[in-house]
């Protein structure tokens, strides 16, 4: 601590007084070269805009950290002579005092990762933290570590997507949360309606329905309607012993499911019937049978599974623990006490109802807890007068837990009311995050893939323009990620994930719309053939069909190489005209093949009236079509057998239209593209289905196989 | 601030220095017993709980009793102690001493303040001993300083005997180049 500099000259010229003590000479003092004197000069630091200006010797108190270390010529800026660092201003505030006072407050209004970054960034430990701010600290420390537990273990426990295989764990999780399945909740329902109707069968079986012929006394329900209320207890009986059974078959530890409190309430509920069973109807035994009914009315705690808001009050009872003892023990102190006086009290009184001090209990305890039945009355005076001191204190040490209590059922109550609002919260705004992501990464790649467009022009020497600055950050980026590409090239099968950002049609069968799958044969312009690639994926939605088209070209570049085939510039997305209606065969009106100069979008459709039936498009390149799956012969279309894909120029940003050029086939326009794209529709016969399992909502599957 | 750089013999921009370290410390102006003490404790960490040598320095510097020291009686006093003539030290010095400045050490002042300054160092836990030692050393000084045996030290006698002393006046140098 260097507050402490200020007064050492002082501390040093006070100790003259030790002279006249000492009895041998003083060793001298260090002798200071004249340049260690450093004037005292002011440091400008910079924070992101904002400029403090201090001592030197300000900063240096704390020589371990950044600011008083030579970290910070790291920082320094020698055109503007101050130290400059990008952080936030407001906190930097609080760190500076620390230096300045030596203490270094936590302030309410900030955030606690934030504020902890800072000072790591700062090199300060958080435990420098004054006595004011140190327990407010530590406290929202607890509460963010439990919240992020809690998101954990919700993570944990939800684990979405994993689907549980054997049957022990799929009823587990059924039994454990019924909303996830359908046969889960009705299950729930139909135990939750069976326990109501038990015990709405204890109830009404002791409700008197009439007199037994020829006896004077009424007779309970149940006496009249045995048999029926006998079946009813079977039933539910068998039921619930079912239950506890599956329950017991599927729990993973079964140990600690017997254990649990859960289980032994099942258990007690169930358990008297049978040992009614097994007793006789004797007159002797029917004592304990009795006995053994009243244990039926645990059944209404299993409710508690059903409700959440009971199993709140059970947890709130258990950790008021505590409470509840001092409750009883003090009640109980105070009990014996006014019962013993008031016992001796009215002990002289001929005809008192306090005939023993147990006796006395009673009235005491009817008396502090104010109810007051009156069947024990004082009838001396001081009696009376220990009666009213009894029942205001009562008033008071009842009165006294209670708010402990029920703060506690309120904490845990909201602690629960957010834990359930997070979760739910939590799903919505992934999904929203998702998107972003997807927006952003989509983005990304196109521009990835114009940058490498126009390196692989400038390369081929067609003259490009340059319009935009390229980022060279960017650029090096995109260099990193072509290079894993080359790396990871050569796959038999790529798989490539992207998110969905409109429900899928499920690739189920023969689906109503076409185009769920393009496959792509590359020819080179030496006519040879490369592999075919298949594109499987949602193709729904501008979105979907953009990033497939991004990743049509990923796929390419990756194994092929850009150099290998020459794309035209930058590419528009394929703007296929989904509107989800099917189309009949060679009823799309056929798009006339464009001279090569206008754009014409839409020009897939055309595809469908060959639905069945590849459509094979070919390169102008002056080879004939090999008829490898059939020219469109289809002559209601009427449409040119040779298309020219041309993937046209266009700006960067403007992902509106793939320009697809159809020529004619005797136009002998020559096309600098190699693509060659063969579209089917699918009845699944045309395509591999990728081992036949359902391709989830966010997978696109490419696959290359040589045909 | 001009006077009060004449009267104590800093230049301006040692005072200024000497005012700042003062005004951050006790950011009120005036040092109060319990300030001083605390200061003590962090320099001295194992014994100054228990010493009162804060305690005879505080009363030093208050000249007026007033209970705190303000920045001139601070500097005042810093000025003797760093730039005065050995006398004026020497001054000050029987003044610590001196508790209750009636002009003459007597046996038990000078226990205390050789006392303190013992407890300065922490207790090594044996009083006994340490109470011997004490008071060996107390008889050591005044022997060497009650020249007319009055059983007393004057201010004359505690000049006169200090100046003679090679090993006293040697050793005030330890402290006297402290720089601001």
């Amino acid at each position: 601590m260097a507050s402490v500099a200020a007064w050492l000259p002082f501390a040093r010229a006070a100790a003259i007084g030790w002279v006249p003590i000492a009895t041998n000479p003083l060793p001298p003092p260090p002798m200071i070269d004249s340049k260690h004197r450093t004037e005292d000069e002011k440091l400008v630091v910079n924070i992101s805009g904002r400029r403090f200006e201090t001592w030197q010797n300000t900063l240096e108190k704390y020589p371990d950290t950044l600011l008083g270390s030579n970290e910070k010529d790291f920082f320094y800026e020698e055109e503007s002579q101050e130290y400059f660092f990008d952080r936030d201003p407001d906190i930097f505030r609080h760190i500076l005092n620390y230096y300045r006072t030596g203490k270094l407050h936590f302030p309410k209004n900030e955030c606690l990762t934030q504020y902890d970054e800072e000072l790591a960034f700062f090199g300060i430990m958080p435990d420098v933290i004054g006595d004011c701010c140190y327990e407010d600290y530590r406290d929202r420390k607890r509460e963010n570590a439990e919240r992020l537990m809690d998101d954990k273990l919700d993570e944990e426990e939800g684990g979405d997507g994993i689907i549980p295989e054997k049957l022990r764990e799929r009823m587990w999780r059924a039994f454990e949360t019924p909303h996830t399945s359908t046969p889960a909740l009705v299950f729930y329902y139909v135990t939750g309606f069976f326990i109501a109707v038990s015990v709405m069968a204890n109830v009404v079986e002791t409700v008197s329905c009439g007199r037994v012929a020829g006896r004077n006394d009424v007779q309970p329900c149940g006496e009249k309607y045995k048999i029926m209320f006998f079946c009813l207890d079977t039933a539910c009986v068998m039921i619930f012993t079912a239950e506890y059974f599956l329950r017991l078959y599927a729990a993973p530890d079964r140990c600690k499911f017997m254990r649990s409190v859960m289980s032994v309430i099942d258990f007690v509920a169930i358990m008297p019937y049978y040992i009614g069973l097994g007793l006789s109807d004797d007159n002797e035994v029917s004592g304990a049978f009795v006995t053994l009914r009243v244990f039926r009315v645990f059944r209404i705690f299993k409710f508690s599974r059903h409700s959440q808001g009971l199993r709140i009050l059970g947890y709130t009872l258990q950790s008021c623990a505590s409470e509840l003892g001092f409750l009883v023990f003090s009640l109980a102190m105070a009990i014996i006490i006014f019962a013993t006086i008031m016992f001796y009290c009215e002990k002289s009184v001929v005809g008192s109802t306090f005939t023993s001090i147990p006796a006395a209990f009673w009235y005491t305890i009817v008396t502090m807890t104010t109810l007051g039945y009156g069947d024990m009355v004082p009838s001396t005076m001081l009696g009376k007068l220990i009666g009213g001191v009894c029942s205001l204190s009562g008033v008071l040490v009842i009165a006294l837990p209670v708010p402990v209590i029920v703060s506690n059922f309120s904490r845990i109550y909201h602690q629960n009311q957010r834990a359930d609002k997070r979760r739910a919260q939590k799903k919505a705004r992934l999904a929203r995050i998702q998107i972003a992501k997807a927006t952003s990464g989509a983005a990304f790649v196109s521009k990835k893939k114009a940058a490498e467009a126009k390196m692989a022009a400038r390369a081929a020497g067609i003259a490009v323009d340059d319009n935009g600055k390229e980022d060279i950050f960017e650029m090096q980026h995109h260099h990193l990620l072509r290079c894993l590409e080359k790396t990871t090239a050569q796959q038999q099968e790529l798989c490539l994930q992207h998110q969905a950002v409109e429900p899928s049609n499920r690739f189920v069968g023969r689906p109503k719309f076409p185009k769920k799958a393009m496959s792509f044969r590359f020819v080179g312009s030496d006519g040879n053939a490369f592999p075919r690639v298949w594109i499987q994926g949602n193709m729904d939605g501008p979105m979907n069909r953009k990033i497939l088209m991004m990743k049509v070209f990923l796929v390419l570049d990756a194994i092929y190489g850009v150099g290998n085939f020459v794309l035209d510039r930058e590419f528009v997305e394929v703007d296929l005209p989904f509107n989800g209606a099917p189309k009949k065969l060679g009823t799309s009106p056929v798009r006339s093949a464009s001279p090569d100069k206008s754009k014409v979008p839409n020009v897939f459709s055309s595809c469908y009236c060959c639905q069945g039936d590849p459509h094979q498009l070919e390169l102008e390149s002056g080879k004939a079509t090999p008829n490898q799956g059939g020219n469109c012969s289809d002559s209601n279309s009427g449409h040119p057998h040779n298309r020219k894909i041309n993937i046209g120029n266009r700006r960067e940003d403007d992902f509106n239209d793939v320009q697809v050029r159809f020529t004619h086939h005797d136009d002998r326009h020559k096309s600098s593209s190699a693509l060659q794209t063969q579209e089917t529709s699918f009845p699944s016969s045309n395509i591999e289905d990728t081992s036949g399992e359902a391709i989830s909502d966010n997978q696109t599957n490419v696959k290359i196989s040589n045909l | 601030m001009q006077t009060l750089c004449d009267a104590t013999g800093f230049s301006i921009s040692e005072m200024k220095r000497i005012y700042r370290g003062f005004k951050t410390e006790c950011p009120s102006g005036l040092i109060t017993e319990e300030a001083f003490h605390s200061i003590y404790s962090r320099f001295f960490p194992q014994g100054a709980a228990l010493s009162s040598y804060s305690h005879y320095v505080f009363s030093t510097l208050d000249r007026n009793d007033s209970g705190v020291i303000t920045f001139q009686d601070f500097v005042v006093g810093l000025s003797i102690l760093i730039r005065g003539t050995l006398e004026e030290k020497l001054r000050w010095t029987f003044s610590l001493y001196d508790q209750d400045r009636d002009g003459v050490i007597s046996r038990e002042e000078m226990e205390d303040v050789v006392g303190s300054v013992f407890d300065l160092m922490g207790r090594t836990g044996d009083p006994i001993s340490e109470e011997a030692i004490i008071t060996e050393r107390v008889d050591q000084i005044f022997q060497k300083m009650d020249l007319n045996g009055d059983g007393v030290v004057s201010i004359e006698e505690f000049l006169e005997s200090c100046q003679n002393d090679e090993t006293i006046s040697r050793s005030v140098q330890a402290f006297t180049n402290v720089h601001i």
